[in-house]
């Protein structure tokens, strides 16, 4: 029915994306800038690259209102959107250099310069004869990254860069995004879903939640405040026996601080770092019970927001 | 002087991309192209037929032979002007790739206006100017007839020039629409048949009732292609090819203007489709 509705008669909601978001970036940083799904967080990025233009609000990129001046903007910002390409589909990756060359009019000394440089931190030389159609993700991921890089931007703008990409090819990513900010002093606005990203690469983490700032500080504060929960998981044999076993009760701990639970044939405890480390508690299970299989999960970001807004609800 | 040669820097990629992608793609290119050729042959069986079934030898100042250079011109001329342009923005606005040409240092007009160059040099070199050829060919080693004067072929160059733009400008409005409906297809298929009616493409103009030819003066198809291929047909001169011309600039310049303004509006509203 709905959708014969839907045919005639349309509803509109107006639904504010972003509200009160106010940031200083300084030159040369790394921030992340997260948020769960539908946060904000590309719609922010929009407003800086100059696509979407804010109802109310200002916003200046190197002196510069974006969407008031959206092509001298882009002369100086590089764009990679995970989802999307910037590379020309049916031409090959060649091809989409020497048209970017143009576009940004880049001088032939430095595009061969950089050309070289690119090629050694992200190896593009594999594949820069291919059609970009023909690309697996993780080579196309490293040709956009190049592409953006091509005109030397003085901010970077990196929405979920490493999205749907195996750890090589991440760690390649990674290592060129640092290699360059080192380089040219390039500031990068990177928004991830993979904490690890953020670990490696950013001084600064921004954390947004439905549309407004909740966070802004440096990386390894919000760890300490926020990220000292792992998970551990481990394959018992004789789950029985396992039980009995209560790490809180055992080392003394409140519950919050260390949780353990059974379901089916694995055990977990859910620990404080602070409090307690692995070892001990590995330890203390091992000389109880035999155990198969292990693994430690740390707390990832979405769990980070979330505990950082209900945080910010109980204020 | 400089600003154009460095404009022709930046957007001439734009147009050899095209040209290359197009090659890529040619079977798909040819085989639409065989498509057309097939519809102008039919359209001129019919018109045979109307003559041979007719008392008159002259239909609305038409003979059978100036018919039959009319749909074939007609069709050269559409398949010249005629580019993707609507197509391309429609996609681009459904999938959101739009976001990706926004965030390059290059004008949204400009970029297209060169891609659609792309479309028009190879449509033109490896369809329209050999099929022109052959038609002058076979009117010639059949009926002896000579080709058009030079200056009526320059005539209906520099018409043919005013036609594409207006196309290209009409079709870059029409693709905005997109920013409104999210989904162009339909409307697309509709507009395709009634610009292939109301530009003379099938019939020419002066079959259609006076009320409705009056009404079309006012509307920017003819000089689409009616204007050109009339001129080619040496059945617009003088006078009355001056105002051909200057209709036809005046077109240029209203959709310009009203193109730029539309984009500024439509650009305020935009959505970015697929996150």
């Amino acid at each position: 029915m709905g959708t014969v509705k839907g045919l005639f008669s349309k509803e509109y909601i107006v639904k504010t994306a972003v509200n009160k978001i106010s940031l200083d970036i300084k030159k040369g940083e790394i921030v992340g800038y997260i948020g769960a799904n539908g946060a904000g967080k590309s719609t922010t990025i929009k407003i800086m690259t100059g696509i979407l233009i804010p109802t109310s609000g200002n916003c200046t990129v190197n002196g510069i209102v974006p969407y008031e001046n959206r092509q001298k903007n882009a002369k100086q910002i590089g764009v990679v959107f995970g989802q999307r390409t910037q590379l020309w589909w049916d031409l090959p990756l060649t091809e989409t250099f020497s048209i970017l060359k143009d576009i940004y009019d880049v001088s032939e000394d430095d595009f061969k310069g950089r050309m070289k440089f690119l090629n050694e931190v992200l190896g593009l030389d594999e594949f820069i004869h291919s059609a970009v159609r023909t690309l697996s993700l993780g080579q196309r991921m490293r040709a956009d990254l190049g592409a953006a890089l091509i005109h030397n931007p003085k901010i970077l703008f990196l929405d979920e860069p490493t999205i749907g990409l195996d750890v090589l090819v991440k760690e390649k990513l990674r290592k060129a995004i640092k290699e360059i900010n080192k380089k040219f002093q390039t500031t990068v606005i990177l928004t991830t879903h993979d904490l690890s990203d953020i670990e490696e690469l950013c001084d600064r983490i921004i954390i947004i939640d439905k549309g407004s700032k909740v966070y802004d500080g440096s990386v390894n504060e919000i760890k300490n405040e926020y990220g000292f929960l792992r998970t551990i998981e481990m394959s018992i044999i004789d789950i029985k026996k396992a039980l009995e076993i209560d790490i809180a009760k055992e080392f003394n701990l409140l519950e919050e601080d260390a949780k353990t639970w059974i379901c089916g044939n694995s055990m977990f405890v859910k620990f404080n770092r602070n409090k307690i480390s692995v070892s001990d508690i590995v330890a203390h299970i091992m000389g109880k019970v035999q155990v198969v299989d292990m693994s430690i999960k740390e707390t990832d970001i979405e769990e980070i927001v979330k505990k950082i807004y209900a945080y910010e609800v109980s204020l | 002087m400089k600003y154009l040669a460095k404009s022709l820097k930046i957007y001439l990629p734009f147009t050899k991309s095209i040209i290359q992608i197009m090659m890529t793609y040619r079977l798909n290119f040819f085989v639409s192209v065989f498509g057309s050729i097939l519809k102008t042959f039919v359209i001129y069986y019919l018109w045979k037929a109307v003559f041979t079934n007719s008392t008159s030898h002259v239909l609305n100042g038409f003979t059978a032979s100036d018919m039959l250079i009319y749909i074939f011109m007609s069709s050269i001329t559409a398949g010249t002007v005629s580019n993707n342009t609507d197509q391309v923005i429609g996609e681009e606005v459904k999938d959101g790739s739009i976001a990706m040409n926004l965030i390059k240092p290059i004008n949204y007009h400009l970029r297209l206006l060169f891609e659609s160059f792309g479309e028009l040099i190879y449509g033109t070199l490896c369809v329209s100017l050999p099929l022109w050829l052959a038609l002058i060919a076979y009117r010639f080693f059949n009926i002896g007839e000579l080709p058009p004067s030079f200056s009526t072929i320059g005539a209906y160059i520099l018409s043919l020039i005013f036609g594409f733009s207006i196309m290209f400008l009409f079709n870059f409005i029409f693709g905005l629409l997109s920013f409104y409906v999210t989904n162009l297809w339909g409307i697309r298929q509709l507009k395709h048949v009634i610009i292939n009616l109301i530009s003379g493409q099938m019939i020419p103009l002066v079959f259609f009732p006076i009320w409705l030819q009056n009404g079309l003066a006012f509307l920017p198809f003819s000089s689409i292609n009616y204007i050109p291929v009339m001129i080619y047909l040496n059945k617009i001169n003088g006078t009355a090819l001056i105002r051909a011309f200057v209709i036809q600039v005046f077109w240029v310049i209203f959709l310009l203007v009203f193109s730029i303004w539309l984009w500024k509006k439509a650009t305020k509203r935009l959505t970015i489709l697929g996150g």
